[in-house]
């Protein structure tokens, strides 16, 4: 008889591919190239110029490093390219043009060559180098272009602008109707340095997905970020618990805690998502291959941390973002939760783990029709409301058709308020039936909430459809607080 | 073998004790003068001292013992610098008798009551001195490369924009981290030019 076997278990590499570093590199490069283009359209061909500056410094300093070392040059692998483009994503459009030659420089030196070169370097080397630029130039560093008056007044494209070149500069120079440009309406900081300090400002959505906000010339573009991000999930080469529990852990924190007090309760989520260097750090920063854990559980502990710390330093740091500083600290973790939290083997957990699957499924099965049913005396009670709505609606305009316009004007608004409450007293039918039906399925009770809405709006007369809008972002808070 | 007084094999610029607080009290060149000079003085004193004495003292008791002149000759210090501007004393300011007495006792005396008087001064010196030339360095670097000026004056042109980390701790653990690599490469290539020259020695010899 022979013994069984005892194996090891060790993080990898244990497979040997044809996919190479600079594969790798090259898909990251791809990655990005949405985000540059939209970094372009908003804050000119300013941008271009830093990212090849900052590309050429690491590049060069990449090669000069290993000339003096007499090594083998590295420069082929990509990933000084990467370095210098990810650097370039983190400055404002406004720095002059040595300052990303210095951060490159320090990033490849420094953070990468002087630990072992790339796959011994602790940190990641494009966040060391934007966090030794933000420390060493604050000034620099922490003031943004407002992407609305560069329209007006371009960035140069090899001058070196003012320092505060968009409150010092524009501030003096008359608009095209001659007036002076108001200097409050100049970004000075970012979005969260904004509702840091309490400022009461408002942020459409929309502008915040597009990228027309101040910030860094490449983590205001987040649709770009996500195109991105999809297509590195498409190559297989996204960490994605690392990403997945970085953004998550970000949002359900901003839930509970918003920045700024409730003033922005209303765009919470989105602010604190795409307000600060979120996406461009959880995509492209926190996922580094060498500088993130490789094993399953090491990822979703380093992401959720850094989505921890990132949060921490929002609220009590001395910097509005926290992204850079909490992927720096969490990559001196990486390689202590690559050792404690190799994958293991667990008969007992994992027969557990399947025990409740089968639990949660027998009870889905058990809880799907009483949502249904839930579901569908909403949906009587809410046609029943409309109806008696609507019926008010006709006895009141059928006696005001009679009178002169102006009349009828005046007269809509105690309509509409009776529109309103008779919607809310809907919304906290829909709501009550939601948490009594079940508690495990949220999804389930945002669907139930909005069915009433898509019916009061196909079957409503076009003075509803006006209320209808202004009722629509309150209706959307209380669902998502009571998940 | 003949003692240099900053040999590298002797010296003890790479003990680290005491440098950190020094970094922090020390961020222009002046600062790190004034530190390395007090440092270097109740050094040369101490260990003077400590050395006449240790005829009396069990050797049990001798480190501890140094403390004894260590404090006396810090107040003394202190009242003779009751004339030097205060902008001097000002920024290690009530650092110095807490940092100087710190490093006595952590390790930069020479062992007190082993030698005579004069090795133990000899010792102290040359501890204080490659203390102080550390210390000029990293914050002579940190101020030029900081703040653009040396010992307080304009070096490099007015508009040099200096990197603000630098001024700050974590830039004195940078600056001092270049500095002991700069010296581990000179050792290396002193090492290695000594050895060569041993070999040539011995080649010459058979």
């Amino acid at each position: 008889m022979d013994k069984p076997k005892r194996y090891t278990v060790t993080p990898p590499p244990y497979i040997r591919s044809a996919e190479r570093v600079s594969g790798m590199m090259l898909d990251v490069l791809i990655a990005l190239t949405p985000a540059l283009i939209v970094a372009v359209i908003i804050f000119g061909l300013r941008v271009l110029m830093l990212t090849a500056v900052s590309v050429a410094s690491s590049v060069g300093c990449e090669w000069l490093w290993t000339k003096m070392r007499r090594r083998k040059s590295t420069v082929g692998d990509l990933s000084a390219v990467v370095t210098g483009v990810l650097l370039s994503f983190m400055l404002p459009a406004s720095v002059p043009l040595w300052l990303p030659a210095v951060g490159a420089a320090f990033a490849v030196i420094v953070v990468k060559e002087l630990f072992g070169g790339l796959g011994k370097n602790l940190f990641n080397p494009a966040v060391g180098g934007y966090v030794f630029l933000l420390l060493s130039w604050p000034d620099y560093m922490t003031r943004f272009a407002n992407p609305q008056l560069l329209r007006r007044l371009p960035l140069p494209v090899f001058a070196t602008p003012k320092v505060g070149y968009v409150r010092d500069a524009l501030s003096s120079v008359p608009d095209i109707s001659g007036r002076f440009v108001d200097a409050t309406h100049l970004g000075d900081g970012s979005l969260l340095a904004v509702m840091q300090s309490g400022r009461k400002v408002t942020w459409d959505l929309w502008d915040l997905l597009t990228g027309m906000r101040e910030g860094a010339l490449g983590e205001t573009a987040v649709l770009a970020l996500l195109a991105g991000c999809a297509y590195l999930i498409w190559r297989r080469a996204l960490k994605f618990r690392v990403t997945a529990g970085f953004i998550l852990s970000v949002a359900v924190l901003s839930l509970i805690f918003p920045m700024g007090g409730y003033h922005y309760a209303d765009t919470y989520p989105a602010t604190a998502l795409f307000g600060g260097m979120l996406l461009l750090g959880a995509i492209f920063l926190a996922t580094d291959p060498v500088t993130s854990p490789v094993t399953p559980g090491g990822q979703w502990v380093y992401g959720i941390g850094c989505g921890v710390l990132t949060e921490l330093i929002r609220h009590r740091g001395a910097f509005p973002d926290g992204v850079a500083f909490a992927i720096l600290l969490m990559n001196v973790l990486t390689w202590t939760l690559d050792r404690y939290l190799r994958p293991k083997e667990h008969p007992k957990l994992d027969a557990l783990r399947e025990k409740l699957g089968k639990k949660l499924r027998e009870m889905w099965q058990r809880v799907m029709p009483v949502l249904g049913k839930a579901w569908n005396a909403v949906r009587a009670k809410c046609s029943q409301w409309i109806a008696a709505a609507k019926q008010k609606l006709a006895e009141k305009a059928a006696p005001k058709a009679e009178t002169p316009e102006n009349t009828t004007e005046s007269a809509d608004k105690p309509e509409e308020t009776a529109e309103k409450t008779a919607e809310e007293s809907k919304k906290s039918d829909a709501v009550a039936a939601d948490a009594s039906a079940a508690d495990e399925n949220p999804a389930e009770g945002e669907e139930a909430a909005e069915e009433p809405e898509a019916e009061v709006k196909t079957g409503d007369e076009p003075e509803t459809e006006a209320a209808e809008p202004k009722a629509e972002p309150g209706d959307e808070t209380p669902d998502e607080r009571e998940d | 073998m003949e003692e240099k007084l900053f040999t590298p094999r002797e010296n003890r610029w790479l003990n680290m004790l005491g440098l950190c607080p020094a970094l922090l009290g020390c961020a222009t060149m002046t600062e790190g003068l004034v530190l390395g000079l007090t440092v270097l003085l109740v050094l040369a004193f101490t260990d003077a001292a400590a050395a006449g004495m240790s005829r009396w003292i069990p050797a049990k008791y001798r480190t501890l013992s140094a403390l004894i002149p260590a404090t006396l000759i810090l107040v003394l210090l202190q009242f003779a610098w009751m004339p030097i501007p205060e902008e001097l004393l000002k920024a290690p300011g009530f650092m110095i008798p807490t940092l100087t007495i710190y490093c006595i006792l952590l390790g930069r005396t020479a062992t007190p009551g082993e030698a005579d008087v004069e090795e133990s001064v000899k010792n102290a010196l040359r501890t204080g001195g490659s203390f102080l030339l550390v210390l000029m360095l990293t914050t002579g670097l940190r101020e030029l490369l900081g703040a653009g000026t040396l010992l307080g004056l304009q070096v490099l042109p007015e508009s040099y924009r200096g990197a603000a980390l630098l001024t700050s701790l974590p830039g004195g653990m940078l600056v001092l981290g270049f500095v002991m690599a700069a010296y581990s490469v000179v050792e290396t290539l002193e090492q290695r030019r000594r050895s060569r020259r041993q070999d040539g020695q011995e080649e010459e010899n058979s």
